[in-house]
């Protein structure tokens, strides 16, 4: 096994790199004993990150894949910014004694279903009083037992993160500890003391996902409606108590701007037709639906030109034509593919 | 007996678990015994495949009852590409010679071409295609060696469902040898946290569980005892080319984007 990076000649850098590993393993700061980094070598640890993070291209993918995901499950996907700095996973130990969640591939900061679905659920719990019986069907139930009906995504950041340092000061260590008094009172002998963090700015946005788990469709409007309150009221990540993690929603991402559709053998055929005649998916649904119907006609093998009908199929619907076609030929067009459904797939 | 490949790209965290365990990691993935290499067991991904038919309303009969065995064969997922964080670029996918000779068997077994060489490298070194002289692979570092295989990459890009993520096969692939890769798929996982808080918003239980990665790509096959069963798994992926599996579904693990291959389809 090659030795760890510190040992061998070449100083590491992270300058395009992953953000998250760099912050987490490469930390050089330590005193000459290893017991602590001492302030400013916490602050200048986190200084070394504080900059705008993540790859903008792979960021943008991730985002269209997400969205496709959430599309193509039925979901909803919607667009955040942060209100106030942002700030999870503080608890994770780290050299600095305040950890952050990174996500790992990425190198982004992010916030992980699990917290999207505490927030969630605390609101709905804790702030809207409802029914028990309705938190239970959507959350599931406590302890072990049966499974919520709503699938809560990761929410990731859409574009490079602009981190910054921030600092808290406690001035009452011993009474927050919880010590005993005289020692434990809140009174002002004792020394403020400054702690650095890393945090998220405002003004920076995440895309959140919830999907419907057996078609809970109803359930995931419900759980969108609390999901924008909670995290414009109670906020989302630590220090929420003094206004950390608060977001407002921008606008709803509409399923059908998911661009890229995963590769479908279908979707494959349709991309090269559109290739082949130098227009776009898009141009050749509307306009050319005709030709598009012969080329697909022409397929010999059976299994393929049932994927691919299946493919036209469902781009007809989301555009709603399916049903409503444009044009009086498109209908014509329309009824020739409805007549192979009935014969070859449901007969 | 036909056979086809089933391409899973991760498309969020994986939680494929394997119970309890005293480390530190609370909830480990499930490896398997003698490569610890990540694994899915078939048996996971065939109930998944099962409830994926039944979510799709599609026929579930192919994958037998208590009284009869299936139409179809169902192996273990394996993995292929494995995403390790990078101090150039924000990771690499990471692959060994073993794990390609083994994708090379399997593709043959479906009965589809393989067509690329086998990789050999030696330790501390890595393939790639790039012309940096090191690698950085979370804290350890590689001298780069040769280059990778166009075929082989061919070979990737065709497990891969979408195709902007398959261009960037090219630019991140890594081979290192059998051993190095052994430490990184049992060292180089994400570990999350997780937390249930009280009302006062004390912890009251804390647990690290592992996962896959996104963009982890893995592959498993489908064989067929009688005809026409691989047409019916095939056709639960036409509309809905995705697969949830493994633990944590309802705070969003598990979901694969699946990519079918077949025989005579290699091209």
């Amino acid at each position: 096994m090659p030795l760890p990076l510190y040992r061998t000649i070449s100083e590491p850098k992270c300058v395009e790199g992953n953000a998250g590993l760099w912050y987490d393993k490469f930390c050089d700061m330590w005193n000459d004993d290893f017991n602590s980094l001492g302030d400013n070598g916490k602050k200048e640890w986190i200084r070394t990150v504080v900059r705008n993070v993540g790859d903008e291209a792979l960021l943008r993918e991730i985002k269209e894949r997400v969205i496709s995901l959430i599309s193509n499950s039925g979901g909803k996907a919607m667009l955040f910014r942060t209100t106030a700095p942002f700030v999870t996973g503080l608890g994770r130990s780290h050299p600095v004694e305040n950890g952050f969640a990174w996500h790992h591939t990425l190198g982004v900061p992010y916030l992980p279903g699990s917290s999207v679905k505490g927030i969630v659920r605390a609101w709905a719990r804790l702030w809207r009083n409802l029914d028990n019986g309705e938190i239970r069907r959507i959350f599931g139930p406590d302890g072990a037992g049966s499974v919520g009906s709503v699938i809560f995504l990761d929410a990731m950041p859409v574009r490079p993160v602009e981190l910054k340092a921030e600092i808290m000061t406690p001035h009452y260590g011993p009474y927050y500890r919880g010590d005993k008094p005289p020692e434990g009172w809140p009174a002002d002998w004792h020394s403020p003391v400054p702690i650095p963090f890393l945090a998220v700015a405002e003004g920076q946005e995440f895309l959140f996902g919830v999907i419907p788990r057996k078609e809970a469709t109803q359930d995931c409007e419900k759980v969108i409606g609390w999901l924008k309150e909670a995290l414009q009221e109670i906020g989302a990540g630590a220090k929420t108590a003094v206004g950390y993690g608060r977001f407002a929603c921008i606008e709803a991402e509409t399923p059908e701007e998911a661009a890229p559709e995963p590769m479908t053998p279908g979707r494959e055929w349709l991309e090269k037709l559109a290739e082949e005649m130098g227009k776009s998916v898009e141009e050749i649904f509307k306009t050319d639906h005709k030709m598009l119907f012969d080329s697909w006609n022409k397929i010999e093998n059976a299994e393929l030109k049932r994927a691919v009908f299946q493919e036209i199929k469902r781009t007809y619907q989301t555009k709603g034509w399916w049903d409503n076609p444009l044009t009086n030929n498109m209908k014509k067009t329309l009824s020739k593919y409805k007549e192979y459904e009935t014969k070859e797939i449901e007969g | 007996m036909r056979g086809m490949m089933l391409g899973m790209l991760a498309e969020t965290h994986i939680h494929s678990g394997a119970g309890r365990s005293e480390g530190f990691v609370d909830l480990p993935v499930a490896r398997e015994a003698v490569t610890s290499y990540p694994v899915i067991a078939g048996s996971s991904l065939k109930g998944a495949l099962r409830d994926a038919a039944r979510e799709r309303g599609m026929d579930e009969s192919i994958f037998g009852d208590q009284d009869r065995a299936g139409d179809v064969l169902v192996s273990d997922a394996r993995l292929l590409l494995l995403p390790v964080r990078s101090l150039t670029g924000s990771y690499r996918w990471v692959t060994c010679p073993h794990i390609l000779e083994r994708l090379s068997r399997d593709m043959r077994l479906c009965g589809i071409s393989d067509g690329f060489e086998g990789a050999s490298v030696e330790r501390g070194k890595a393939c790639c295609t790039d012309d940096l002289n090191q690698i950085f692979l979370e804290e350890r570092e590689f001298q780069r060696s040769n280059g990778i295989d166009g075929a082989l990459i061919d070979a990737l890009k065709k497990m891969v469902p979408h195709k902007q993520t398959a261009s960037r096969l090219e630019r991140q692939l890594v081979i290192i040898s059998d051993d190095d890769f052994g430490w990184f798929a049992s060292y180089g996982l994400p570990v999350i946290a997780r937390n249930k808080l009280d009302d006062n918003k004390k912890s009251k239980n804390l647990w690290y569980e592992e996962a896959l990665a996104p963009d982890t790509l893995m592959y498993a096959m489908v064989f067929e005892r009688k005809d026409g069963a691989l047409g019916k798994v095939q056709s639960m992926f036409e509309t809905k080319p995705y697969l949830q599996l493994g633990g944590n579904e309802t705070v969003g693990m598990g979901w694969f984007a699946v990519k079918i291959q077949k025989q005579g389809e290699g091209r």
